[in-house]
């Protein structure tokens, strides 16, 4: 009586408990089903939040235990013997058919294989608890820009946070970390530390305990105390051998003694923040009084903890009250500002999401398809066996017990399936984990564990279940008497040999389905490589330096880019050197962005002005990265700090602000790192993909770094060779100006694009080895229904041939039936997949889910690997002998 | 009286002594798998320690949901309940709890 749509998981569980109910004596099976089934259906949290996964996979874990409860009844009936019996027969006739049965074996276990490995990511990503007590009242937090609602996980400013948590009262502690990063410059060389600053009670949120030493007090939080630090598990490990004696003693963090005080788990190196995601120190955070009044965009991760009995809701409803009354306090930053609450966790695997779910709809099309061959081999061999099992018959075995014995047959199939399956599982989980990218953090957890073994073995008995269930149908038939002096050669039933090509025909058209999929995903993939970036891929180095330390002034930081760019421009290998604020696909993303105004056009209301990014570069920046000019002229060495500034726009910002004028000429105004600029505007560049290859140009403004001495800068230098190569010179040259500086991120803009794309080929490449998989299968089934029905047809061609028709015309007929079936397998398999294609939409890039070009191909491939299948039968049908055929 | 007493009969047999009377009720009170625990009510109703009874329709329809099957321990089965708790005295543990926190 589910009041809204019940979902997916709920009705597995439902339709387990149908099938298993087969198996359960027949004057037991209603009262059987009532039971589980009024089980089921009481769970109401399970059916009525969709998104209760833990509730509903516990539901779905329970109802699979339903098939012990059925095989216990059974066994009560059933005598022993008889079990063992059915299962020496099937040993027998495996081994009678040794070839048979092992193919049977593996096509078992290719489906329970990949289904077994992908329950391991689903479990590892989307399952698993957080590792940290009560997780469920654990939440994130949240600050959601009502204007841009494709982004609801904002990262949060202090202002905010400390009116949330002194407005709410849902929460037993909310606390905040502020990404941050430390240079250590204890070790043999300065190196980058990614930290965070913690609010008061952070630790008590997760219910973390240090694992030596102590966590913060309450007096570390306060102005003017001694610095102190947590460092983590990894870290401890990493760089101090795991010595307990680090905690008490100082070590150098940004040119300061910092005393350890503590050791955290690893379990607190989750991706609880902002990227870069992996933290490894913790200092208390002091909040400055300027911090205190900070609102708009921000970049502070927030958690908090529920109250016992306070749901999401009401949290979220608490949150609401704080931020419409923060809207009227703030109109300017928070006119459209609100929380947005979610459990803790739920972002972690936020990003996977789209691809699991892909990964599981493969999977489970594999392991159909899988279900399918099997159950068409059974389905041969059943009707191979006519004669046996008119005999048992004759001599009295029931029918129950005749389709017990098929049913033993493929359930032995699916135990050697599960056994190849655990090891191809084995396998792929580590293949997988291997080839994920980073935004997929929480694969690397994922590890092939008992409960995943234990798993594979209700798929595997399922899959048995299936297999068997369409032959035993068939053979509950009544067998006329009959059939104990029939031939071999007779064709066989209308009815079975409906079956089996319908099963085929479902075989290739999942398969299709399946293929077009992954068609569509590379399709997708090219597009997205074949995209011009706007810059030059090949050749660069990116270094990014945080240069504010020691260098006080925006005159003294613009004279160390200078200094450093001429020393690395000298060093051999090196063409060309630049350095830029906003360095495109590069992770620790400096973007800056702000309003501005053109001069001499009517000013605007606060919340209609213009925005765009302001970045700072060298000259260099764009002869390194290939970035053209447009109009006008290049940031010069001329721009010095006396003279008027100077800016360069992108061509998205020229056609969005100046559509029908030059901006050349024009002077801005607007705000950068808190103080007012006044440029004008010099030349116009070229468009830039900054964000993604899938993301659209940006407004952008550059000015000139040798007027703005800004310290956060990526280096990018252009090499003759591997850009590999040179980074060790590059860095000693810049220490040589520097010895303390720390280098944040060392990249080629290669490896951005490829990480860039990197969840995208992650996808491909899985969905592409399943579809390969799927394709193979499928043509193994069309192979299969066709070699069986040939041999059957041994009679009828040598009647043919003795008739007069040619070995030719012979070929023909069996190729055109492989032909038939691939064609309308071909044929559903395409309507499939448009039914399937809106749930692809969003994968999609430059391509239609209805792409002419992917749907010809994946139906020409299909319709050719259905011919090729054919093409053994065919020659076993033209060499036969019309003699030898009729005498037999 | 079933031939060896294995530690889950005595679970299940204590969440029965305690009250919890449905099959996915006593899953979360002893904390068993499914297929645990529905053989062993199977064995217990078999060998005569539980009966079973269908839920009043009425009830269940009130909640909104089909009738369960609700089980009790017979006059066997509860004399069943000191030689479990003797031999396993963890039984105090979870499921007393559990059942402490509904009242």
């Amino acid at each position: 009586m589910p009041t809204r749509r019940t979902p997916w998981l709920v009705r597995m569980a439902l339709a387990v408990v149908r099938v298993v109910g087969l198996v359960v004596p027949k004057r037991d099976r209603g009262g059987w089903r009532q039971e589980w089934e009024s089980e089921i259906q009481a769970q109401r949290t399970a059916i009525d939040d969709p998104a209760a996964w833990g509730a509903q996979m516990q539901l779905f874990r329970r109802s699979l235990g339903s098939a012990s409860d059925a095989a216990w009844l059974r066994r009560q009936i059933t005598r022993d013997s008889e079990i063992l019996h059915d299962v020496r027969h099937a040993v027998r006739v495996m081994r009678s058919r040794p070839s048979f049965f092992l193919l049977a074996i593996l096509v078992m276990g290719l489906g329970i294989g990949s289904t077994t490995a992908v329950f391991s990511v689903v479990d590892g990503v989307l399952l698993r608890e957080l590792p940290y007590p009560e997780p469920e009242r654990l939440v994130a937090v949240w600050q959601r820009d009502t204007t841009s609602p494709d982004r609801p996980r904002g990262e949060v400013t202090p202002g905010n946070f400390l009116d949330w948590r002194a407005g709410t009262s849902s929460f037993v502690e909310l606390a905040t970390a502020e990404p941050f990063a430390m240079d250590y410059t204890g070790g043999e060389r300065p190196e980058v530390f990614f930290s965070a600053n913690v609010s008061e009670g952070f630790f008590d949120t997760l219910g973390v305990r240090p694992i030596a030493g102590r966590l913060f007090r309450p007096s570390d939080h306060v102005a003017g105390s001694n610095a102190v630090a947590l460092i983590g598990e990894r870290l401890w490990a990493r760089r101090f051998g795991s010595d307990p004696g680090v905690v008490g003693r100082p070590i150098p963090l940004d040119g300061r003694p910092v005393t350890v005080v503590g050791v955290l788990p690893a379990s607190m190196e989750l991706n609880l923040l902002p990227s870069p995601g992996d933290r490894d120190l913790w200092m208390p955070k002091v909040f400055e009084d300027y911090e205190k009044s900070q609102r708009g965009p921000g970049w502070w991760a927030v958690i908090g903890r529920l109250k016992p009995g306070v749901t999401v809701d009401r949290a979220q409803a608490d949150l609401d009250r704080v931020s419409a009354r923060l809207a009227r306090d703030f109109p300017q930053t928070n006119g459209t500002t609100v929380a947005f609450v979610e459990p803790l966790g739920e972002h972690l695997s936020a990003a996977v999401r789209p691809a699991v779910g892909l990964l599981a709809a493969a999977v489970v099309v594999v392991l159909l398809i899988a279900c399918a061959n099997v159950a068409n081999m059974m389905l041969a061999r059943a009707a191979d066996r006519d004669r046996e099992f008119a005999v048992r018959g004759a001599l009295g075995a029931s029918r129950g017990r005749l389709v017990r014995q098929v049913l033993t047959e493929s359930l032995l199939v699916s135990v050697g399936g599960v056994v190849v399956g655990v090891v191809l599982a084995a396998w792929l989980v580590a293949v997988v984990t291997e080839l994920a990218p980073r935004e997929l953090s929480r694969l690397a957890d994922v590890a092939l564990n008992w409960r995943v073994v234990l798993a594979a073995v209700p798929i595997g008995l399922g899959a048995g279940l299936v297999a068997g269930l369409v032959p035993s149908w068939q053979l509950s038939h009544p067998r006329s008497p009959e059939s104990l002096g029939a031939e071999r050669g007779s064709t066989s039933s209308r009815s079975s040999r409906a079956i089996r090509d319908g099963l085929a025909v479902a075989e290739v058209a999942l398969a299709v389905a399946l293929v077009v999929g992954a068609g569509l995903l590379l399709r997708s993939f090219q597009r997205l490589l074949a995209v011009d970036p706007g810059f030059r891929t090949e050749h660069v180095l990116a270094l990014q330096v945080f240069a504010w330390d020691r260098l006080d002034t925006a005159r003294q930081r613009a004279t160390f880019f200078d200094d450093t760019i001429r020393d690395l421009a000298a060093l051999p290998g090196v063409v060309d050197v630049g350095a830029v604020s906003a360095m495109p696909l590069i992770e620790a993303n400096i973007n800056i962005q702000g309003p501005f105004t053109i001069e001499g056009r009517p000013p605007k209301a606060p919340n209609e002005q213009d925005i765009a990014n302001m970045t700072v570069s060298t000259p260099g920046y764009f002869s390194v990265m290939g970035i053209p000019l447009v109009r006008g002229r290049h940031l010069a060495a001329t721009d010095t700090m006396g003279m008027p500034m100077a800016a360069v726009v992108s061509t998205t910002m020229a056609d969005r602000y100046w559509p029908d004028a030059d901006p050349i000429g024009s002077w801005i105004q607007g705000r950068f790192a808190g103080r007012a600029v006044r440029a004008h505007v010099v030349g116009v560049v070229g468009e830039v993909r900054h964000d993604a290859l899938d993301q659209p140009a940006r407004a952008e403004v550059f000015l000139a770094q040798s007027q703005v001495g800004f310290g956060s800068m990526t280096y990018v230098i252009r090499t003759t060779q591997d850009p590999a190569s040179v980074v060790e010179a590059a860095r000693q040259a810049i220490w040589a100006r520097d010895p303390l500086l720390t280098f944040y991120d060392t990249t080629t803009v290669r490896d951005l694009i490829a990480t860039s794309v990197a969840p995208r080929r992650f996808s491909l490449v899985l969905v592409g080895v399943f579809a390969m998989t799927a394709l193979l299968l499928a043509a193994a089934g069309i192979y299969g229904v066709l070699s069986f029905t040939t041999s059957r047809q041994t009679r009828e061609f040598g009647v043919r041939m003795a008739m007069g028709a040619s070995t030719r015309e012979i070929g023909r007929l069996v190729l055109g039936r492989g032909f038939r079936l691939g064609t309308v397998g071909v044929l559903a398999g395409l309507a499939i997949a448009g039914l399937a294609a809106r749930s692809l939409q969003s994968m999609l890039f430059g391509v239609g889910p209805f792409d002419p070009v992917t749907l010809g191909v994946v139906s020409g491939l299909m319709l050719t690997v259905a011919v090729v299948a054919c093409y053994v039968p065919a020659r076993r049908a033209m060499k036969v002998d019309p003699l030898v055929a009729l005498r037999d | 009286m079933p031939r060896a007493l294995s530690s889950a009969t005595a679970l299940v047999v204590d969440a029965l002594d305690r009250g919890f009377r449905h099959g996915f009720d006593i899953l979360d009170a002893t904390g068993l798998p499914s297929g645990t625990v529905y053989p062993i009510l199977r064995r217990l109703e078999q060998d005569g320690l539980a009966a079973s009874r269908w839920e009043n329709p009425k009830t269940a329809q009130r909640e909104q949901r089909p009738p369960r099957r609700y089980y009790t321990l017979t006059r066997a089965g509860g004399e069943l309940v000191e030689l479990a708790r003797a031999r396993f005295p963890m039984l105090a543990g979870p499921a007393a709890r559990l059942h402490a926190r509904r009242g």
